[in-house]
Order: structure tokens, then sequence, then C-alpha cells
């Protein structure tokens, strides 16, 4: 157990029946930190979330959240705040009524209610019943109630889910907000675009399993992409079997272009030697480029990856 | 628990909230009681003009005796079973498929602490309704006695005070009984619809129609003890056994409804 961590998680693994839904997951999410968690729908982000909140039990594996055990959620939850899948109230309560009855619940100061209502922008809508919260609304009701007790760690499962672009941009903001009183978020989504601004830190993961975690910066930044385009467009054959022959880098040919994929540091060397390759071969190439992976293209090509 | 039964509790005693329930409880009991006092006889009957079994309708003499005031809450409340039932069975189940629950154990992660608190306040708010009911029972008989030609006398004797208290006792221990039932089978089944219909196929045809072709399972089925417990004991099933058995089953239920949701991922 690591204490500059707020999630440490090794071998993680749940099963439905034969379905395997976290496959032996081991990530962790330093103190601190705005980590996004990414991966497609169904690639295990809600039941990873449900474990470590104690919701939903493991099939093997072990963890800590805020260096208390996964066995018992008790120890840590009080020091948690989260919102998992849709936002779950009573529809017959206001906003204020629910997050003062959670408030009891959770043994935390009912007083802190109208600021935390206020915060998220619902301070004059805390009356209206929560069955009548748009999409929006219930999303950032969910959040107020995360917030209760000013927890060390916030868990926000797909918070964008069902918003529209300006609820989306305020709800980056509201997160936005919140990383900066220090404490550690931790927050889901099937987008990386949605994350790629607010947060510092990736985990992705698919079919249960990790793809990559580590800072934002270290995540697509290493990847290059150089395109190779031919005069002759029937030279792209020629081209893509000259090119990068040693097969240590990813090619890929598409109806009028090649497309190399290296790391950053090599990817001087390797343009040089296509280019040089192509001109031995006769091929004149009208266009060579090089292309730093964004986030979002090297998160499908992690994705699709995975997939094949 | 108690944070938990606080919260609960807090769901109810909105103003609003209370206003209905109050409105509901009052119509009801002295809808009931005008009922029971018009049609009281002087001799027992089963309610279709036919002689008495099981179940009695007050006759006069009953209700002119030192229970007389309750004896309409208690006729009523043997018939209110299914009612509180299907009220609770749809209270738990709607925690699930509404998901409310996920977001409860976010805030008390202690499973078995939450059904329990929750149960508790729940039953708090019951047992305060079913006051209220008896209070309104009682005040609506005074009031019809004279024009249904019934003494009122023994009403304010000490053995009244006692017989109003079982009368109330017992209605509680039926309303807890259905609503540990009701709270089992929602936690069990978790869909409105489905634990509704199990609930009121077993109560209704199935409790009813087979307790004709066979008595001795007036001593076995939860509901008819229940009723067997309102009604103070029938031929079939004494108070003693009925309370016995009840209490049974209401400790299988609970321990049931607890162990599963121990057990069970909150996925929705």
């Amino acid at each position: 157990m690591n204490s500059d961590l707020a999630i440490e998680t090794q071998g993680l693994t749940k099963r439905f029946g034969g379905h395997v839904a976290v496959d032996g997951l081991s990530i962790t999410v330093p103190r601190g930190a705005v980590a996004g968690f990414v991966g497609p729908n169904g690639a295990g982000k809600t039941t990873t979330m449900g474990m470590l909140l104690g919701l939903v039990g493991r099939s093997s594996g072990s963890g800590h959240v805020l260096g208390e055990s996964l066995s018992d959620p008790s120890r840590y939850l009080g020091r948690v705040g989260a919102s998992v899948e849709h936002p779950a109230f009573y529809a017959g309560l206001s906003g204020r009524e629910n997050l003062r009855l959670l408030a009891t619940v959770g043994g935390h100061d009912a007083a802190q209610v109208p600021a935390l209502l206020d915060l998220v922008g619902l301070g004059d809508r805390g009356e209206d019943r929560f069955g009548r919260y748009s999409m929006g609304m219930k999303q950032r009701l969910a959040v107020a109630a995360a917030l209760l007790g000013d927890p060390e760690l916030l868990i926000l499962d797909e918070p964008t889910n069902g918003l529209d672009p300006v609820a989306i941009h305020e709800m980056r903001r509201l997160i936005g907000t919140l990383a900066e009183d220090g404490r550690t978020i931790f927050v889901s989504s099937h987008q990386l675009s949605e994350l790629e601004q607010t947060c510092d830190w990736l985990v992705v993961i698919d079919h249960g399993a990790l793809l990559f975690e580590g800072p934002t910066t270290e995540f697509g930044a290493r990847e290059v992409s150089i395109t190779l385009v031919p005069q002759h467009l029937e030279d792209l054959g020629r081209l893509e079997r000259v090119v990068c022959t040693d097969g240590r880098h990813a090619v890929e040919r598409d109806d009028c272009r090649v497309k190399v994929t290296c790391a950053e540091e090599q990817f001087r060397v390797i343009a040089a030697e296509a280019n040089r390759a192509a001109a031995d071969e006769g091929i004149v190439l009208v266009e060579l480029r090089s292309d730093r992976m964004s986030l979002e293209e090297r998160y499908l090509e992690m994705v699709n990856g995975a997939a094949r | 628990m108690n944070r938990v039964f606080q919260a609960e509790l807090s769901k109810f005693t909105r103003r609003r909230t209370i206003a209905i329930t109050a409105g509901i409880v009052v119509l009801a009991a002295v809808a009931m009681t005008a009922i029971v006092f018009s049609m009281a006889e002087p001799t027992a009957t089963d309610g279709f003009g036919g002689p008495s079994e099981g179940v009695l309708r007050p006759t006069t003499e009953d209700l002119a005796a030192p229970g007389g005031g309750a004896e309409a809450f208690s006729f009523a409340v043997s018939f209110t079973g299914i009612f509180v039932f299907v009220v609770f069975t749809a209270n738990w189940a709607s925690e699930f498929s509404r998901a409310t629950f996920r977001t409860l154990l976010l805030a008390q992660p202690r499973r078995g602490l939450l059904l329990t608190g929750k149960l508790g306040g729940l039953l708090t708010y019951a047992a305060a309704a079913l006051a209220l009911g008896l209070a309104a029972a009682w005040a609506a008989g005074l009031a019809l006695a004279p024009g249904a030609d019934i003494s009122t006398d023994q009403w304010f004797t000490w053995g009244a005070l006692q017989e109003n208290a079982g009368a109330y006792l017992n209605a509680v221990i039926g309303t807890v009984a259905w609503a540990c039932y009701g709270m089992a089978l929602g936690v069990l089944v978790r869909s409105i619809p489905i634990a509704l219909a199990i609930g009121i196929v077993w109560t209704g045809p199935i409790e009813n129609i087979t307790s004709d072709s066979w008595t001795g399972v007036a001593g076995v089925y939860p509901g008819l003890l229940l009723r067997a417990i309102a009604a103070g004991g029938t031929p079939d099933a004494s108070y003693v056994h009925a309370l016995t058995v009840t209490a049974g089953y209401v400790a299988l239920a609970v321990a049931a409804a607890v162990i599963t949701f121990r057990r069970r991922d909150i996925v929705n």
C-alpha cells in the first residue's frame, strides 16, 4: 500500500456468470490527481468504480482506497464522494430535501446543503422536485451529493452523460473548480476528448483490462505518425512494402496514402529512411508529413488495437 | 441505524405527506366505522347475511362492550393487511428499480444498518398512522353510536383502555409482519410489478382458495395467521399460535432480506 496513492488495485476481477467484466485490473491514482478513467462503453469502468465503492463484490483481486482496504468500504466511504451511473434520487423530494436526507444518512452537516446547491448552480432550483429536473440538473445534483462532507476523493461516473454541449462545458468547468481544492478526482468517460482538458492522469481500459496508465502528457505524446503520399496512386502498394521493412513500426495504407507510426524520438530517422526508400524505388512523393497523434487518435488506436 | 431511521422518517414528516396520510387514514377510519355501525346486528354474521365463520363482523353487543370503540378499527385493519403489504413491497422494490439504494449505500455502506434503519422509519410512520386511525375510528364511533342505539358507557372504563391498547397492538403486529414480508419480497425480487404480482396472487387467490378446501392451512399461511391475530384468534388458529408462527415467519423474512441485500451487487 502506497500512501501517495488515492486508489490502488491489484488484479481486480469481476465475473458476472461466464462474462468477465473486469479482468485482473491493476491501477493507481495518485493523491491530488484529476484522473480520467477512459474506455469504450462496456469496458468495465462502472463495474470497477462499483467495486471501489463497495457496491459490487470482487471476484478476486485486492485494492486500497485512501489507504484502506477494499474489504471494508465503511472505513473509507465517509471520505469519498461518488456519483455512479445515472443520478438516482427520490423523485417526490426536492433537490434540497434529497441532499438533506443524504447528509443525515451519511452523518454530514446539513447546513452545507445551500452552499453546495449554489456551487453546482442549483441555488435557485433547490426547492423543485427532483422528478422535474432536466438531465443536466440531475447530474449537477449528483455532484452536489458527492460533495457532502467535503470528501478527499471524488469518484464521478460519466458526469456528462446525456448533457448538451453547454451543460458539458459547465460540468467540465465545475470539475476544474473542484480540482482546485486539491482533492483527488477520479472521473470516467467513454470520450477521451471530454477528459483531456481537465485531467492530469489517465487510466485507459478496454474489455476490463488496463491499456494505459500515467500522466496525460505521456499519453499519445510519444507517438508520431508519418504520412507519405505518392504522386501516382498505383505506387501505394510498392510504397507500403518498401517503407519500414524491419517490421518494428505500424504501417497502414488507405486509398491515397501510407502511414507509419513510430516513437517521437525516432520519427526523423524513420521519415528520412522512408523518403530515401521511396526515391530508390523511383516513387515520387508529393507529400511527406509528420503529425503527433492527438490523444483521441491515440486512444482510438489503442482501443481498436486491443479489440483486434 | 439511527441516522438512516431519521432520514427515512424525514421523507414522511413533510407537511404535505402528513396531511395526505392523515386525510386518508381519518377518512377510511370514519367510513369504516360508519359501515360497521350501520350494518351491526345483534347476531354475528359473515358479512353477507349468513352465519358467521372465521372473521366476524361486529355485533351491536360487541360495539357496546368495553372494546366497542376499537371494533371498527380492528375490523378495518383485518382487511388492510394487503394494502400495507402492497405499499411496503412497492417501496422496497422501487428503491432497487429507481436505484436510490445505490445512492443511499454510498452514504451508508453498512447494508444491514441501512435495511433495518429504513424498516424502522417506515414502521414508526405506519404505527403513528394506525394510532391516528384508532383515534379517528373511536371518535367516529362515539358520534355514530347514539344514532345506532348503541350505548358507549363501557368505552370509558379501564377495561376499555386495555381493549383499545390490545387492538392497537394487534394492528401494529399485523403491520410489522406485512411490512417485513413486503420488504423480503421487494428485496428478493427487486421489480415492483413482479413483487406485487407474487404477493397479491399469494395472499389473495392462493391463500383464500386453498383454505376453503383445507382448513389446516389457516394455521400455516402467513396472511390467514395475521387475520387471526387481528381477530384475537379464530377457531382454526388460536391467537398464541398465530403470534408464534408469525414471529417465526417475520424472523425468516428479515433474515432473508438482510442476507440477500448484503450479498447482492448493486449494478443498476
